[in-house]
């Protein structure tokens, strides 16, 4: 199952682990104080990190859709 | 009066031991608040405690993290393997973790400062809860922590020298927040050792000049768009604690009936393990010994030796009255060089003709090494004779690799065997280092 | 599924009779009142505190007094004087948070209730139910942890008998300390006195911290307010008795309190909508949806860490090329045997102990726990490889 689409839900507490885990789709967003992902063609290249960082999460707000 | 001793691994436990620790405390993998820690694999626990009970050391594993419901599952085995392992007590500070801990074995319980028990009250309620021994919070004197001595009866424990929170133990969440690391589960990322900047908000003044026209104001507080704010305080480490170091109170430990004094650092090197250890033993033996008006002197002469390990300046905190302005540590964030560094630890003794060392760090031939000897004697061994196991002459230490040193002539004097000063292998060696 | 709705309430803090009458025809009933020497954020001494407590039981309310701070022994005989000097039996309960101070109330005032505020160190279900065991009728409110993920009030609200309350709209407060860390002592003697600053970590310029320092210590609080308001619904569901709204560091408008307390009969999608974006800093569900604070953690330690079980009888603690490897035993063991050797990248590979000596060069056969002895040189073993008995 590969990722097709990544989303962040409300409730962010800008800790830095996605982007810590898979720096090439998140980053934080000093502005709006919440994690952002990064526009990208193709997400599915990153799929076995994005699922890393949505599950290690600490407050579950990364989002994603399989294929 | 039990000297409780951090150990933060296998190696560290032997040290702590074997320098004269009445008890060490130690941590599993899991359930203990210090993440980062090595920790001690169930082998190696059991090996730790065996290694402490042929020493007459008693061990206590903490068991101190606040933990959530999905992490009590496992608990009730590892709770059964401890009570199998012979472990003396567990130390919780979570009332949930010492309910599985009392209903799955008949294990003493202490309870961890990280409870934040600071009253007689609340001695009184721990106590009916089947604790048996407290460690009292850090914000308690030492009269206080009398009064609670004698008002309840229960053991008490408290600090006596290491690295302090400044918040309320356990109040503090800090990480869980801005790292998503449970401060109170192991993550702790220790924030409280940042620098921050103080500044000074203008929104309350805009507020009261602007009237009611807004839904919602913030009275004296950050609004969302504000930039206007004032710096006030340039960067500083201002949240953070000094170390406690309370050697020279020991007679009010003793004297207001404390039963257990304890060394925080599981994290710390092995040299702050020894020099911690001997120094605190050793004034306890003293204490025990000799009467009391030579008490004061010995302590003031060991208290200079815990200059000797890095420390962030020394406080002692809220022993006497409660923690006054040179309580906070402002100095770099990383804690200071003290001149002094781990050179290695002893592995391999031939009395009155060699010793192995494991060297730890990198230091040359001009460097006077330190032996700390287990009775507290500092033996003197120059590093001009260092060679390799293969009796190369070596110039220049490399960390991972073994020095043999021939027996020092200062030690030829006494006989071997029966006669102290000696070497001894797990034996901490430091020089100084050129600052 | 509404069995619950009709019973949820707001309670509130209040420290003036304005925000009393501003509030009486909400359905707010429930209001916490605090002495600046027995609350954190207390602002009352004992004489307004009672005349507030008057007016509010005569416009119909239930006044809860707030005796949350923490409590050494000297400030626990400090307490124990005003609450002596104060009629506590006009209050519908005492909150506290110091375990002392629910003794306290157990044993000397056992008739007045106790709201049990467990928002430190009580995240699970099995020391919730002993607390209740222990305190039992006289306990009738938990405050739970703002930590705690839908998925565990749900459980507690469904197994618990005492009813819980969580905050669901204020600051969150991250830190507590009885230092005086913002003036650094240098301050006024006035017991009201209240410094607020905003202090910001250099390296992380987008957290501003609101800090505040009375008499009691000082506090630090998120940059965002815990906003759960939009959870309306879902925690009506699960049977949660109180959603705390925590206004002490905000003024708000008289309307707003109204269309917040409508929220409970008739929930509106839009109203807190426009809630939201009206607040007056950035908000935040902390950990309401799901609380995975301890998965990082694993991730600071050494991933090679394992218990190694009985097989580890050693480590390299020096290896010169061309010349021998020192190992450190950790148990006793015969020569001859074939050891397993795991470097520290993971490599593995074998070496064999026929030839092995002491440090003198000596043949050796019975190998002792705590010792050094040396083979000959083995390709890539760098120190701290591990050696295992290799099982036969």
């Amino acid at each position: 199952m590969e990722i097709i689409k990544v989303w962040i839900e409300e409730g962010c507490v800008t800790c830095g682990n996605s982007e810590e885990v898979c720096p090439e789709i998140f980053e934080i967003d000093i502005e709006s104080g919440t994690a952002i992902v990064k526009d990208s063609d193709d997400f599915t290249v990153y799929s076995e990190k994005i699922r890393l960082a949505a599950e290690s999460c600490p407050v579950g707000v990364i989002k994603f859709e399989e294929s | 009066m039990e000297l409780l001793a951090p150990a933060g691994n296998l190696n560290k436990l032997k040290i702590a031991v074997l320098y004269g620790a009445d008890a060490v405390y130690l941590a599993g993998t899991k359930y203990s608040l210090r993440g980062a820690s090595d920790n001690f694999s169930d082998t190696e626990l059991c090996e730790g405690i065996q290694f402490a009970h042929q020493n007459n050391c008693k061990t206590y594993v903490t068991l101190n993290a606040f933990l959530h419901d999905k992490e009590m599952e496992k608990l009730p085995d590892y709770v059964g393997f401890l009570e199998q392992s012979k472990v003396d007590a567990v130390i919780v500070s979570d009332l949930g973790v010492m309910t599985v801990v009392q209903k799955n074995s008949k294990l003493p319980v202490h309870l961890s400062t990280q409870a934040s028990c600071l009253n007689i009250q609340s001695a009184k309620a721990w106590k009916n809860l089947g604790v048996q021994r407290l460690v009292l919070g850090r914000e308690v004197t030492l009269k206080e922590a009398g009064k609670i001595r004698k008002a309840t009866g229960i053991e008490v424990e408290l600090f006596i020298h290491g690295a302090m929170c400044s918040a309320y133990s356990g109040n503090c969440t800090i990480s869980n927040y801005s790292s998503g690391r449970d401060s109170n589960r192991g993550g702790c990322v220790q924030s409280c050792r940042f620098y921050y900047t103080a500044i000074q908000n203008s929104m309350f003044q805009q507020n009261i000049n602007s009237g009611n026209r807004e839904d919602f104001k913030f009275t004296n507080s950050l609004n969302k768009t504000s930039n206007e704010n004032i710096v006030e305080n340039q960067s500083a480490s201002f949240l953070s604690s000094k170390d406690l170091r309370g050697m020279r109170l020991l007679p009010e430990f003793i004297e207001n009936g404390v039963d257990c004094i304890k060394v925080e650092g599981r994290m710390k090197s092995a040299l702050y393990a020894a020099t911690t250890t001997s120094a605190y033993s050793r004034a306890l033996k003293w204490c025990r010994l000799k009467p009391r008006e030579k008490w004061n002197e010995k302590l003031i002469e060991l208290s200079e030796l815990l200059e000797k390990i890095p420390h962030r300046g020394y406080t002692e905190a809220s022993l006497v009255k409660q923690a006054g302005p040179d309580s906070i540590y402002t100095g770099k964030r990383n804690v200071g060089s003290s001149g002094y560094k781990i050179a290695g630890i002893v592995l391999e003794v031939h009395k009155g003709n060699s010793f192995i060392m494991h060297s730890q760090n990198t230091f040359d031939k001009d460097n006077i090494l330190e032996v700390l000897a287990f009775d507290g004697n500092v033996i003197e061994v120059s590093a001009k004779q260092m060679r390799s196991l293969n009796n190369t002459k070596i110039e220049r230490s490399k960390p991972s690799s073994l020095i043999r040193f021939s027996w020092p002539k200062s030690l030829e004097k006494f006989e071997y065997g029966s006669s102290i000063p000696s070497i001894e292998p797990l034996n901490v060696v430091r020089f100084q280092s050129q600052i | 599924m509404l069995t619950g709705w009709i019973i949820m309430e707001f309670n509130t803090f209040i420290d003036n009779e304005k925000t009393l009458e501003l509030i009486s025809n909400t359905s707010i009933r429930e209001v916490i009142l605090e002495h600046k020497t027995l609350s954190r954020m207390g602002r009352l001494n004992t004489k307004n505190l009672l005349a507030l407590t008057d007016a509010a039981l005569e416009l119909g309310f239930s006044p809860v007094l707030q005796w949350d701070i923490l409590l050494t022994e000297n400030n626990f005989e400090i307490s124990i004087n005003i609450l002596n000097n104060l009629p506590l039996s006009k209050f519908a309960a005492i909150r506290v948070q110091d375990i002392g101070a629910a003794e306290w109330m157990k044993n000397e005032r056992s008739k007045i209730p106790i709201h049990f505020i467990v928002e430190t160190g009580n995240h699970n279900l099995e020391g919730l139910l002993r607390w209740h065991e222990y305190f039992g009728q006289q306990l009738q409110r938990f405050a739970l942890s703002n930590e705690l993920p839908i998925s565990s009030l749900n459980n507690y609200c469904h197994t618990l008998s005492v009813p819980c309350e969580i905050l669901s709209a204020g600051r969150i407060l991250l830190f507590y300390t009885p230092r005086k860390l913002l003036s650094n002592y240098k301050k006024s003697k006035n017991s009201l006195d209240f410094i607020e600053k905003i202090v910001v970590p250099s390296d992380q310029q987008q957290r501003k911290f609101r800090t505040l320092e009375n008499q009691h210590g000082t506090f630090m609080f998120h940059n965002k307010d815990l906003f759960l308001l939009d959870f309306i619904p879902e925690l009506q569901n699960i049977d949660m008795k109180v959603m705390r709204l925590d206004f002490r560091h905000m003024e708000i408008k008289p309307e707003w309190i109204k269309k917040i307390d409508r929220l409970l009969e008739s929930f509106d999608k839009q109203i807190v909508k426009s809630l939201k974006s009206k607040w007056p800093s950035k908000i935040t569900r902390g950990f309401f949806s799901a609380n995975r604070s301890d998965l990082a953690i694993d991730r600071i330690k050494n991933p090679h860490r394992k218990d190694h079980g009985e097989n580890l009888v050693g480590c390299v603690v020096e290896a010169v090329k061309e010349k021998h490897l020192i190992i450190l035993t950790r148990k006793s063991f015969h020569s001859g045997k074939s050891l397993l050797g795991i470097t520290p990248e993971g490599r593995e590979c074998i070496i064999s102990t026929d030839s092995i000596q002491t440090t003198d060069g000596q043949p050796i056969r019975e190998l002792e726990s705590g010792s050094l002895y040396q083979v000959p040189h083995f390709k890539y073993v760098t120190p701290e490889t591990l050696l295992y008995v290799c099982s036969d």
